[in-house]
This record gives structure tokens, sequence and C-alpha cells, in this order.
């Protein structure tokens, strides 16, 4: 009984200091008609990018979060004298996200077990921040070239504020999960009860104890539906303020990502590059877009270069090395790449769903030709870099698509459910009164 | 029309609910997590002295003490179980000091397929092979080469060759005492290989198996604390 109530006191400290974080960006920064939901997600993300600041600033992690304590009492001063700091809302809707990150909460503390990399990997740099190391420390620790901010999200939670077990950092996983999921579906235009349905069924569909095992590839997976959130809205924005704020949002969330896993950067700079093309787009949005993600790279790699620290460790570290290029294998392993391809593609509904979706608008929406060419450009250059990427691994390439390629094409899947974004939200338009998320 | 569409995804709201119930497996949860406290889950997920060896690592790391981060050796081949005792403000100790699931004896066995034996089981921590044991049916007059060897990276590495002469009915052990640490692999299945053998006198073989050398060997007085095959060690 002690356990539950501390998960639930848990739930309520990470959602009430992701939710604090807006207060620490001016208020012209904010989108006057985004969504609740839309709101938790940004909050997130510049939380997150908050904790990265924090951390490659070499402060361990008490530091840190009396700083973060420290800011957010400062800049609510105001709020905690009136009381209206701590106002809940209590709609339908808020009920049901909280109880679905409660449900699977229990999921994570009954079942507890890490997986394979979280256990190899990510919990020694977890440990690292848990027991007071800063990132300099992660040096001496085994793949220094995998990045550390996912890790450094599951410690926080993990030590602050109950320091109980690992798996409390974890339910952080869960609420980025959730945020992300109710954020995707709520501008759409429908009925309340179909939006249950619909968040129900994607998380039906996705969830998977494996995936909250430790893993990073859930937290890209849940920012990248943030990025496809946010992209949606800024195609659809014909105000160029409103795309200038959301072209900031998607950057400072392709920043957070890049420093989850290496490869998300690329996944988000597909994305990026192809949403150059969509025309509705202003150009000085599109130069906004190109600028921010060169600096974004600059300093993901000026953090390597700085650091020493080579790609050795990564699976797909020796990538593309044309000295072991062998044209007799080249075949077979292409064979057996797009095997497996195929294979991991079928397992997983969400991006078939996607992809019919896409094929639908494609042959039958005859307006939304931007759109079209938009998706055209990002699936072909995704589909091909997830080939590439273990086509030209040299080690044994059957060995790390069984090990790697499921996953790695599981962080990409939420581009898949753009489509489905497109063709919900022209398809239903019944506006009542319960349409409020 | 408006109120049976409404009815229709009321009840299929109801539907979804039941599947995320069943998905979320919330009132076994609920069920365990009365009745069991993190510390039994954790035992009851990562084992005692089985599965991650939690249970005595645990018991470990808060009755002896370590300036460094003791050098753990598992036998089995799973990710690295240190991360239960590690210590990052520490330094790695050099030289072993706990052996989990220390075998009495380790062992490689084969299964046949068409020409060739392939390895049941991957092995690790060993430093060399002792023997072979071929168990035939009826006396056989070889005088051929057998072949021991992984592939990696779609490469051959031969681990041991020798020519056998003549194999008597039921056990044959042939004492080999090589050392090498290729036959320890972690994926590679190992390949055992009779050069030119004919179906008939593949028949006649009824299992391969190899006895290792393992590759840390400790007397009883160097026992510091032991818990059915885990062991600490001075």
């Amino acid at each position: 009984m002690n356990e539950i109530l501390l998960i639930i006191a848990q739930i309520f400290f990470i959602l009430f200091l992701i939710n604090s974080s807006k207060q620490l960006i001016p208020h012209k920064f904010t989108i006057k008609n985004f969504s609740y939901f839309d709101n938790i997600s940004l909050n997130i993300i510049l939380f997150i990018n908050i904790l990265l600041l924090l951390s490659l600033l070499s402060l361990n992690i008490n530091i840190i979060f009396y700083s973060i304590l420290f800011v957010l009492i400062l800049c609510n001063l105001n709020k905690i004298k009136n009381r209206s700091f701590f106002s809940l809302n209590f709609e339908i809707i808020n009920i049901s996200f909280f109880l679905l990150i409660f449900i699977f909460t229990l999921d994570l503390a009954t079942k507890i077990k890490m997986g394979w990399d979280a256990e190899f990997f990510w919990y020694l740099k977890t440990l690292n921040f848990y027991q007071n190391n800063n990132i300099s420390n992660l040096n001496n620790l085994i793949v220094a070239d995998y990045p550390h901010l996912g890790s450094l999200i599951w410690s926080f939670f993990w030590k602050y504020p109950f320091n109980y077990s690992e798996y409390f950092g974890r339910i952080a996983y869960l609420v980025i999960f959730f945020s992300s999921i109710y954020s995707f579906y709520s501008s759409l235009k429908t009925d309340f009860y179909l939006k249950i349905i619909l968040i129900l069924l994607t998380t039906t569909i996705i969830y998977n104890y494996e995936l909250f095992s430790g893993l990073q590839e859930i937290i890209v997976f849940s920012i990248i539906l943030i990025i496809v959130k946010f992209s949606y809205l800024l195609i659809n924005s014909k105000n160029l303020t409103n795309q200038k704020k959301l072209v900031l949002f998607i950057l400072l969330a392709t920043n957070a990502v890049c420093w989850i896993k290496n490869e998300a950067l690329i996944f988000a700079g597909i994305f990026i590059f192809s949403l150059l093309f969509v025309s509705e787009l202003n150009i000085k949005v599109k130069k906004y877009l190109i600028f921010g993600t060169l600096i974004i790279l600059l300093v993901r790699s000026g953090y390597l270069l700085i650091n020493d620290i080579s790609f050795e460790s990564s699976e797909f570290g020796k990538t593309f090395d044309s000295n072991r290029f062998d044209l007799i294998n080249f075949f077979d392993d292409l064979k057996i790449t797009l095997f497996y391809y195929i294979v991991y593609f079928i397992q997983m509904p969400i991006m078939i769903i996607g992809l019919l979706v896409f094929l639908y608008i494609l042959f039958y929406e005859k307006k939304s030709y931007s759109f079209k060419k938009f998706m055209i450009i990002f699936l072909t250059i995704n589909f091909s870099f997830t080939i590439f990427a273990f086509l030209f691994n040299f080690e044994d390439v059957e060995w790390q698509i069984r090990t790697g390629m499921k996953r790695f094409m599981f962080e990409s899947a939420a581009f898949y459910m753009l489509p489905l974004l497109h063709i919900l939200n022209s398809r239903f338009k019944i506006n009542d009164k319960r349409n409020k998320i | 029309m408006k109120k049976i569409f409404d009815k229709y995804l009321i009840i299929f709201l109801c539907f979804s609910l039941l599947i995320i119930l069943n998905k979320s497996n919330l009132f076994r949860n609920i069920y365990i997590l009365f009745n069991q406290n993190l510390n039994a889950r954790l035992i009851q997920v990562y084992g005692d002295c089985d599965k991650k060896y939690f249970g005595f690592l645990k018991y470990v790391k808060e009755n002896y003490k370590f300036d460094y981060n003791p050098k753990i050796v598992d036998y089995k081949i799973q990710p690295d179980v240190s991360w239960i005792i590690y210590n990052t403000n520490k330094k790695k100790d050099n030289n072993v000091k706990i052996l989990l699931g220390y075998p009495d004896q380790q062992e490689l066995s084969f299964y046949k397929k068409n020409k060739l034996f392939i390895s049941n089981n991957n092995i690790i921590n060993t430093k060399g092979i002792k023997s072979i044991h071929l168990d035939v049916k009826n006396n056989i007059d070889l005088n051929k080469k057998i072949k021991i060897y992984k592939i990696k990276d779609k490469k051959k590495i031969i681990i041991y060759e020798k020519i056998i002469n003549s194999l008597k009915k039921n056990d044959n052990i042939i004492e080999v005492n090589h050392k090498t640490n290729l036959i320890n692999s972690r994926w590679e299945n190992i390949y055992f290989e009779i050069t030119n053998i004919t179906d008939s006198e593949i028949k006649n073989i009824n299992s391969i198996k190899l006895s290792l050398i393992n590759k840390y060997i400790f007397k009883n007085e160097d026992i510091v604390y032991k818990r059915k095959n885990c062991y600490l060690i001075k």
C-alpha cells in the first residue's frame, strides 16, 4: 500500500516539475491556441533541455535538482502567495491521462526487469549521475559515445524526491510517452470519446513492457511524436509568428532527442530536411530550420570532439567503412537486410497503419500535393538510411540486424503517424461541447 | 443518428478500456504489489544465486567492504551483472573477487546436422580443450582429420585440428590439453567437423562432447563466502 501511495506521489511530482518549467520561458514564446497537452509536451521538451544544459555545465545531480527547485520557486513566488500554484484541473481527459500513467506504472513496478542494453549500457550511465558524479566521469564508463540525457532523466527521478527504487526514474519515461500520445490527438476536431478511443488503441498497439525496461528508444519515439505534432501544426499554421515559435520548439525537441540516441539526430535531420519541401512554409522559416539544425549538429559534434570521444563502441561506428567493402557479399547482405526490414515492418502495426493511410492519401486525396511530396521524400530517405546503416556495417550484418534493426525502426515509427493525423483532421469534423482537450 | 453514433462510441470505448486493462495486467499487478515487497520482487526477477545473482551480490555488497569495484566473473552468457553492486566513484579491481554460476566441469556438447556437428550451447571463461569425448556405436577405423572451428564475420577460425585413427565402441576419450581462448564464444556456434566422413561413418557416431579447462581455479581456503555455486574469494 505504501508503495502504491509513493507511486501516485511520484507521478504528481514528475508532472508538477515538468509543468513548472514553462515558468522559465518568457510568455511571448507560448502559442495561444496550443492545447493543454501540447503545452505539457512543450514543457517536457523545455525541462529536458534545461536538464541537458545543466549537465553540460558539469553539475552533479544534487546541484541540478536544487538549482531547478530554487529557480522554480523564485519564478513562481507570486503564484505560491496566491495559492494558485497547486491548483488542479479535474477534467475527465486529465484524469484519464493520470490513470493511464498510474496503471502502466504498476506494470513497471511488478515486472521491474531491465532490458539487455539497459543493463549493459544505460544503467551504468544512470548510476553515474545517481551516485553524484557529473558528465566528465562518463568517460570512465563503457560506451562513452552513447549520449547521456535519457539516463540523466532516469537518475533524476529515481533520486528525487523519494529515492525509492530505480524504476521510479523510469516512470518519467511513461509520463513522456503518454504526454506525446495525448498531445498527438489533442488538436483533432473530433468527438471526445473518439479521441479517448484513439488514445487507448494507440497505447494498446505500442505499449510493451520491454520498451520501458530502461531502453532509450521509447523516449526517442515519444519526442519524435512531439516533433511530428509540432510539424503538423507548423504545416497548417498561416501565422508567421506562430510558425517561428513552432520551428523553435521543433529545434528544441531535435536537440533533446539527439542527446538521447545518436541516430535520432539523423532521423530528425531527415524529417527536417523533408520539411523544407513543404511549399506552405515561409522561406524565413526554412532558413531557421536549416540554421538551427546546423547549430544542434555543431554542438553535438563539438562535445564529442572536445571530449575526444570516438564512435568506436557504437553499433554503427564501423558503418560505411569502404576498406571492408566486399561486392560478393553485398547482394547477400542486401537480401537479408530487406527481408528483415519487411519482417520487422509487419511486426509494427503503427508503421503499417501509417503507410496504408499515406497510400490512401496519395491515391484518393486530390489536394495535399505538398504534403504528399514531403512524405514521399521523407519515407524514401528514411527507408534508405535504415537499409544502408545496416547493409554497410561490416560486422556480421545478420547479427546486427537481429539485435538492433527492430528497435532502430521503432525510433522512427512515430513519423509514420503523421498521415494519420492528416487524414483524421480532414475526415472527422464533429464539433461538440465535449471537444475540449 | 448522433445518438446511435454516441452509443457505438461508448460501446467501443468500453471495449478499448477492457483491452487496456488486459494489456496492463492491472489486477494481477495490484495483487503482487500488495503481497510482495520491493526486495522480494527484485529477488524473484533477478534471482538469488541464479539468473542475475541479485540476492547474492546484494548480500556481498552489504556485508563486505570493497575499496575497488570487485571483478565479477559470470559463467552465464548475459549482460555484465556488476551493475547490481557497481560504484561509479571507485576504480575497477583487476583481480577476480566474485565468481557466479561457477561450474564443477565445463562441457560443450554437439548435435548432428548433415555431416557436421554444431554446439548445443555457447561457453565462456575457459582456457582450452581438455579432452574430446566421442561415443560411437561400433568400432571404426577413421584415419581422418577432425576440425573444431567457429565462424565470425563470415570467416572460419580454426580452434583445433588433429588426425584421429580408430575409435572403439562406446565412449572414446581423446586427451587434448590444448590451451586456447578461441573456444570461448558468446555468440558464435562451435563446429566439429570430421573431414571426408562417409554417411555410414557419421551414422556410427552417437554423440560428441568437449571437456574444457576452467579459466579460474581457486583453493578452498581462498573462499571468503559461498552460496550454492556463487563464490566470493580472496
